[in-house]
């Protein structure tokens, strides 16, 4: 049996004491089983050469290892490109047919944020139409990034309301365009 | 998972508010790699999901709109809003018009799997593979995040497509809808579909280099990455290959990738072929590491084949896609294989 075949059955007969283990040290069991995962998938693509003493041991360090790479990068930021990259969705080009449609949900939201309390109604502006980071907003406005979150949650509770109507039926159409067997 | 329900009002409503709490904390600035797989993850729980994140994505245009933000796009929609000057591993800048533009779909495949998920976490996982809730998936790319149509694991789904044609789509497949053919036309972006002509004027599948145009009938389409696979099940296909051309009559098959196209094959095997069509998994003779990667596609989580005899051992049978642990069951009885299962939907087999 090659070292990686006696690491593979390793890990998997021995895989709940493993997973406690590294519950133990990672913190969570949840982060266990996705280290052990890792290195299970990890050692199918690794040379492993000569001998392996002890085991157990080399499985362990692995799954360290992985996580806490995986702690650091997880942790990173995202960057704006990368960001677009996650909301870019399909362009649809309304027909000209719909364009009555289009200006009148433009003109409910204009008159959704007519209705906002000034401050909130500039963050929103701020955040959405201008880019301003959570950041950038507690220090032009004085107040904690939390702040900043709550009344940018508030102020899209109000604008969604305000779209719900035609925005739900626009939902349901478009599910509705798919049917299944 | 392969029943899609009906959604109320009230729920749809819901999605969408979270669907835009959860875009505004994506764009607050403060948004991690671990935050996009969320997103994801989230996205992939249902096409109502998938559908509820655009709605909020189209609120944010049109607000932008409503703000002024945008200099075209008066009704919200038009040209998405330029990106920032980015570069990719290979330094390339990539720029705004690139959006809509299918040939730069391979390069954003390649920023987004590395730029999204990290590095060192999309390294430590055999074919960029996540956790994605208590399974191990897949990750989809941008591409497929963002086609018209998507099936999750073990899905199948049928679009109409106009003019009577449609298109079936099989597990894991993404496809956009094409304009500017003068009949109704889709793209493969990845998976496997079946396209069905209407009575007048046929349908047309983009994949690729290549374009098939099934003038009436139904065939077959499966896209791995760039090699393409098409199949005629009824009625004639013809295939252009920048401007090499085939035609196929129904049991035939050709092949092409972006080198190239291969010659026709007659007297395929459709039945097997179209099997997931019914729901079903048809191996005539298929050594077992092709059954496991068949069988991979259409089950969430993944099963690994750890040894090397029972990997060449052809099988033959009928599965059932929603009772694949049949499958299992008689692999440890009928081969002697062992089974161990894992969380995560992991099987090992050895």
């Amino acid at each position: 049996m090659s070292a990686r075949d006696v690491l593979v059955s390793l890990l998997v007969s021995a895989y709940p004491d493993l997973r406690r283990r590294l519950a133990g040290r990672l913190g969570s069991a949840d982060l266990a089983n996705d280290a052990l995962h890792d290195t299970f998938v990890r050692l199918h693509r690794a040379e492993i050469s000569g001998e392996v003493q002890n085991p157990r041991s080399y499985l362990i360090t692995m799954a360290l290892n992985i996580a806490s790479n995986s702690a650091r990068s997880e942790a990173r930021h995202l960057s704006a490109f990368e960001v677009e990259m996650l909301i870019d969705i399909p362009d649809d080009m309304p027909d000209p047919s719909r364009a009555a449609e289009a200006r009148s949900q433009l003109a409910a939201v204009e008159a959704a944020l007519q209705d906002l309390p000034e401050r909130r109604r500039k963050l929103f502006r701020r955040f959405w139409a201008e880019n301003a980071t959570y950041k950038e907003l507690s220090l032009e406005y004085d107040i904690s990034e939390r702040t900043v979150r709550h009344e940018l949650l508030l102020a899209n509770r109000h604008v969604h309301r305000a779209t719900q109507d035609f925005c739900m039926s626009e939902l349901q159409d478009r599910l509705a365009q798919v049917s299944f067997k | 998972m392969t029943e899609e329900r009906g959604w109320t009002d009230a729920e749809l409503a819901r999605l969408r508010l979270e669907g835009l709490d959860r875009l505004t904390h994506l764009l607050s600035g403060a948004a991690t790699e671990r935050d996009a797989a969320e997103l994801v993850a989230w996205r992939m729980r249902s096409l109502a999901h998938e559908e509820a994140f655009r709605s909020a994505a189209r609120l944010r245009r049109l607000v932008r709109a409503a703000e002024g933000a945008e200099a075209d796009g008066v009704f919200g929609v038009g040209s998405p809003p330029p990106l920032p000057q980015a570069s990719n591993d290979a330094g390339d800048t990539v720029g705004a018009g690139d959006n809509v533009v299918p040939l730069n779909l391979a390069l954003r495949r390649r920023i987004s799997r590395r730029g999204l998920i990290g590095g060192t976490l999309a390294a430590s996982l055999a074919g960029g593979m996540l956790m994605l809730g208590r399974s191990l998936e897949l990750v989809p790319s941008v591409a497929e995040l963002r086609a018209d149509y998507r099936t999750g694991t073990g899905e199948r789904r049928v679009v109409q497509l106009g003019r009577g044609a449609s298109v079936e789509l099989s597990t894991r497949t993404s496809i956009g809808l094409r304009t500017g053919m003068a009949m109704p036309a889709v793209e493969l972006i990845s998976g496997e579909a079946l396209v069905s002509a209407g009575a007048v004027g046929g349908a047309a599948l983009v994949a690729g280099r290549g374009t098939s145009i099934g003038s009436d009938g139904h065939f077959n389409a499966r896209r791995d990455g760039d090699e393409v696979c098409i199949t005629c099940l009824s009625g004639l296909v013809h295939v252009d290959w920048a401007g090499q051309r085939r035609v196929l009559a129904a049991r035939s098959q050709v092949r092409y990738n972006d080198s190239g196209i291969g010659a026709v094959f007659a007297n395929i095997d459709t039945a097997a072929l179209v099997a997931w069509k019914a729901g079903t998994l048809i191996f005539r003779n298929m050594p077992m590491r092709t059954v496991i990667q068949e069988i991979n596609r259409y089950r969430p989580g993944r099963v690994f084949l750890v040894n090397e005899q029972l990997a060449a051992r052809p099988l033959s049978g009928t599965y059932y896609m929603n009772r694949l642990d049949e499958f299992f069951n008689q692999a440890e009885l009928g081969l002697g294989a062992r089974v161990a299962r894992l969380p995560g939907n992991l099987v090992i087999l050895s």
